[in-house]
């Protein structure tokens, strides 16, 4: 479903130049979620960005659904839904006229909109904020608003960066059940995030990031065999500090 | 390879499109800061401003109503008729200090024969002296040489009882001091006609008729022109324009990335122009609400405040006032509105934002101003300056002076300019610099791609027209100032221009954004039946395109050549040494030439750039219009009878270029139909040719054979084409 080719990316000019990703390939299928895990500033967000056609590769390409990023970007966009933390909403429209607006970007028409409405609303629990206005949203609910604005054209990708950053316990129940829910109908998901307990409960396979580079791949099994760690947690340890243990 | 999910957004759906100018609206009007700047301004400025204005004019009147003075220079023809002149004042002031008291009178009388004339006393002291007109006492009233002018006529007998003195008194309008002098002659010769009225009843009455005809006339005053608030309408309507559509430009651009939104809309499958198309649609009207409010408030405040003799325009119908303002916000709140929408596309925080603008209300201003230049020519070239030509439209519109020739370049223009900057706009908004904050923006625009490109993109074709038209037109002018002199080198000359604008200028842009040519400008063969289609075509259109264009002619075209009588004869004597001319020299570079170029350009490069944001029936509409008002300018004049005939020419022309998918049919119906009629306008032994030109119409058959013939060459293309994939 998502195949990344030897993706790579510089930010700036020298002597600042960044090497921000540096030629990653891996590959997601359907009914999958993909953790892309990293600290701050590995290359997560810039690899999603270059999947959805927003950043320009220095070389390489992603391919999604056959679709290839460098060629047919509308292509890609129509078939991938992509949720940020970083996302925000429009202040002084309602939720329903917010999400029936991405419906109308996305093309769909105002039936399929209003019936991916419904859906969605049920599945987020969005029923009782759907006619406020978005400036007067908690935070999770902004959070839950924003993953459903991703998500009402159905598309078979979703990638979700730090979907649960900034809320409570609660709101992350509801963001990891949905996202089991999309694997279990199918899509595939790659999810970008920092929370390696969510990771390791959600994700089948993972990718480590580290400056860049994918460090590992593969699933828990494949990790722990590779690095000799039981969890995420040590494994991502080993990767920023190398010869250290977590608790040595 | 799979099929991707959800339709396709390329169709320019109107329905989408007004859904989405919609939410614009409400995410602006619903904010509080719109609303301030919407009603701010109308209900608390204005009416402060009202006031300062109003006292500053208040004291500006009374400058020029000052108390009389006592000295006032008086016009005469000669040194005669001061002499007369003068002894009739002092008669005249003589009895109105005697007050009708025939004893106070003679005393007064008797006093004043002791002195000499020039050493009389008037009333209240004042003075009088006297300055000899000539044969102009008109323009020396108007320019304050004399504070008001005496014209003497020849006397009239009065049926055997006296003559008849005729006289005119001449004052500039709107001075009080010149008014004051007028009213000074005139009251003493009115207390001498008294006098004699009074001295004629006294002695029986003989006579009814009084002894001086006397009237009053008001000149144009150019000495002091009295303020007028309509040379101020321009720069009001750049001011309230810019204040409307600022804070929804940047909210809508600069505010989506810094509320989160920019990336969520970017990563969108919709066209971007259409996007920023939803969003200067909103910005419009926003800003035309804006300029609404605030004219209505000024409206009230200056009638409130009793300054409606102000505004002295030449138009007196209400309708017609309101109509010019509202077609002036249109235009004004159009331009506006794109080239906000440039500047804060380009913006990366409302902050940034702001900061543009002072330089575009700087640059802005300069040209607002010119309104204020009195006598500033409106001609033609400057019709294709931004700002400067709304600006002159204005004040030409308010004064009546409006020239059609220079107004439809002017709006052409601004809406060519318009669509530039929104087709500039969708390139920057979202851009990578802009997105996340990288180095860029501005050159993101003109970065060559990495990889070739079906078509050039909408934007570039739009900026590629608002150089062409004003380029096009001033060349087309001096070219033609050129043909009188030497008509080969004339032509010669406009094949060139035609060369360079139309072909070379356009290949230039799509080699640079490495644009496919085959498909980018439909350079590649086809089918010979595309080619017989094209050249049948072209013979069989001319009877409809020249019966259209014989119906439009203005019935008064002798009057309207006759009042551009420079450019229309310099334009009879070019075409005429063109006769002269070998017919192939002249279908060479009359028909050919432009046929290749222009099916390039505007035929199939903007034709195919338009096929990418919209259906193929809207872009054949679009891409005619264009064709058609590109073929309103000929010669540096304007021939508005052109543009339904091109118009549909431009149909058929990117009707046949879409269903053949190659530019050649199109290039050879557009050279055969264009070589058509120069031959036979060139040749005067046609006897059918002349007939037409005597009737003035083309006869009925040879227009149904024409329709026949292209319904059924449309119809075997269509049916042809009808299966191939889409």
């Amino acid at each position: 479903m998502i195949r990344i080719h030897s993706l790579s990316k510089t930010f700036g000019r020298p002597p600042q130049q960044v090497k921000a990703v540096d030629s990653i390939s891996f590959e997601v299928h359907a009914g999958e979620v993909y953790g892309l895990l990293g600290p701050n500033g590995a290359g997560k967000t810039t690899i999603l960005r270059m999947i959805m056609g927003l950043h320009r590769p220095d070389s390489g390409y992603a391919e999604v659904r056959g679709f290839r990023s460098d060629v047919a970007v509308e292509e890609i966009k129509r078939c991938v839904g992509m949720v940020s933390a970083a996302d925000g909403v429009y202040p002084w429209l309602s939720v329903r006229e917010m999400l029936m607006f991405f419906g109308d970007l996305y093309g769909m028409s105002v039936s399929d909109a209003r019936q991916s409405l419904r859906e969605l609303s049920d599945l987020l629990d969005l029923d009782a904020i759907l006619d406020r206005r978005c400036h007067v949203l908690s935070t999770g609910q902004r959070q839950r608003v924003i993953l459903a604005r991703g998500l009402m054209h159905s598309p078979p990708v979703v990638l979700l960066d730090e979907p649960t950053r900034g809320l409570d316990v609660v709101g992350v129940q509801v963001v990891m059940d949905y996202m089991a829910h999309l694997a279990k109908i199918g899509k595939s998901v790659i999810l970008s995030t920092h929370r390696l307990d969510e990771a390791q409960r959600l994700c089948q396979r993972f990718g480590l990031l580290h400056q860049g580079r994918l460090v590992y791949e593969g699933t828990m099994t494949e990790l722990r065999k590779a690095t000799g760690c039981e969890s995420l947690v040590e494994i991502f340890h080993q990767v920023l500090l190398p010869g250290t243990r977590q608790g040595d | 390879m799979e099929t991707p999910v959800g339709p396709s957004i390329k169709s320019f759906a109107f329905d989408r499109l007004f859904r989405l100018i919609r939410k614009e609206l409400r995410e602006t009007l619903r904010d509080r800061r719109t609303l301030v700047t919407l009603l701010l301004m109308p209900v608390i400025v204005y009416p402060l401003l009202g006031l300062v204005f109003h006292r500053f004019l208040i004291r500006y009147a009374r400058t020029d109503k000052s108390p009389p003075t006592s000295n006032w220079v008086l016009g005469v023809e000669s040194k005669e008729q001061m002499q007369m002149l003068h002894s009739a004042l002092i008669r005249g002031d003589l009895l109105i200090k005697a007050g009708g008291v025939p004893q106070r009178r003679e005393e007064l009388i008797e006093s004043a024969s002791r002195v000499s004339a020039a050493e009389y006393g008037f009333l209240n002291g004042d003075r009088v002296d006297y300055h000899e007109y000539g044969s102009q006492p008109i323009q020396m009233v108007s320019r304050g040489l004399v504070d008001a002018a005496i014209i003497f006529r020849p006397s009239t007998n009065d049926n055997g009882s006296g003559t008849v003195v005729n006289a005119e008194i001449l004052y500039r309008s709107r001075s009080a001091t010149s008014l004051s002098a007028a009213r000074f002659i005139e009251q003493r010769f009115h207390a001498i006609d008294l006098d004699d009225w009074s001295t004629r009843m006294t002695k029986a009455g003989v006579s009814t008729a009084l002894p001086t005809q006397l009237t009053t006339r008001a000149v144009a005053d150019e000495l002091s022109p009295v303020f007028s608030l309509n040379s101020l309408i321009p720069l009001v309507l750049i001011l309230m324009t810019i204040t409307g559509a600022v804070y929804p430009a940047i909210d809508l651009t600069a505010g989506e990335r810094e509320r989160g939104t920019l990336e969520s809309l970017i990563a969108a499958p919709i066209p971007r122009f259409m996007l920023l198309l939803s969003k200067y649609v909103a910005v419009v009207t926003v800003a035309m609400l804006t300029a609404s409010v605030n004219m209505v408030g000024m409206a009230i405040t200056v009638w409130s405040t009793g300054l409606t003799h102000l505004l002295g325009t030449e138009s007196t119908s209400v309708i017609g006032l309101v109509t010019q303002t509202i077609g002036l916000l249109v235009l004004f709140s159009a331009f506006f509105s794109a080239v906000l929408l440039v500047l804060t596309s380009v913006a990366r925080s409302f902050k940034e934002a702001q900061a543009y603008l002072i330089p575009l209300m700087l640059v802005s201003l300069a040209p607002g101003v010119m309104s204020l230049v009195p006598d500033l020519e409106y001609t033609p070239s400057m019709a294709f300056v931004p700002v400067l030509n709304m600006v002159l439209l204005a004040r030409d519109l308010f004064s009546g002076a409006a020239q059609p020739l220079t107004a439809v370049l002017a709006i052409g223009a601004t809406v060519l300019y318009s669509f530039a900057a929104i087709g500039l706009a969708a390139r920057l908004f979202g851009a990578d610099a802009v997105l996340y904050g990288s180095r860029g923006a501005w050159s993101d625009w003109l970065r060559r791609p990495d990889m070739p490109i079906q078509a050039i993109g909408l934007d570039v074709a739009m900026l590629m027209l608002a150089v062409l038209f004003p380029v096009f037109y001033l060349t087309s002018h001096a070219n033609a100032s050129f043909g009188a002199n030497s008509p080969a080198g004339w032509l010669l000359l406009a094949a060139a221009t035609t060369i360079v604008l139309f072909a070379l200028f356009p290949l230039a842009i799509v080699w640079y954004f490495r644009v496919v040519v085959s498909s980018g400008l439909g350079w590649r063969s086809t089918h010979p039946a595309f080619l017989m289609a094209g050249v049948i075509l072209g013979l069989s259109l001319w009877p409809v395109a020249l019966e259209v264009v014989l119906r439009t002619l203005p019935t008064n075209l002798p009057e309207i050549l006759a009042s551009d009588a420079g450019v229309w004869r310099q334009m009879a004597a070019s075409l005429e040494g063109i006769r002269s001319l070998p017919i192939p020299y002249i279908v060479l570079c009359l028909a050919v030439v432009p046929a290749i170029c222009e099916e390039l350009s505007t035929g199939r490069g903007v034709l195919r750039a338009l096929t990418n944001v919209t259906s193929r029936r809207k872009s054949i509409l679009a891409s005619a219009i264009l064709f058609g008002s590109f073929h309103v300018v000929m010669g540096g004049m304007l021939m508005l009878e052109r543009w339904i005939p091109s118009t549909l020419l431009g149909v058929v022309l990117a009707w046949l270029a879409i269903r053949s998918r190659s530019l050649f049919p199109g290039i050879l119906l557009h050279a055969t139909h264009n070589s058509l009629m120069l031959v036979a306008g060139n040749n005067s032994g046609l006897s059918a040719w002349n007939r037409i030109a005597q009737e003035g119409h083309v006869p009925g058959t040879w227009i149904g054979i024409a329709i026949a013939v292209v319904t059924v060459i449309v119809l075997v293309v269509e049916k042809s084409t009808a299966s191939r994939p889409r």
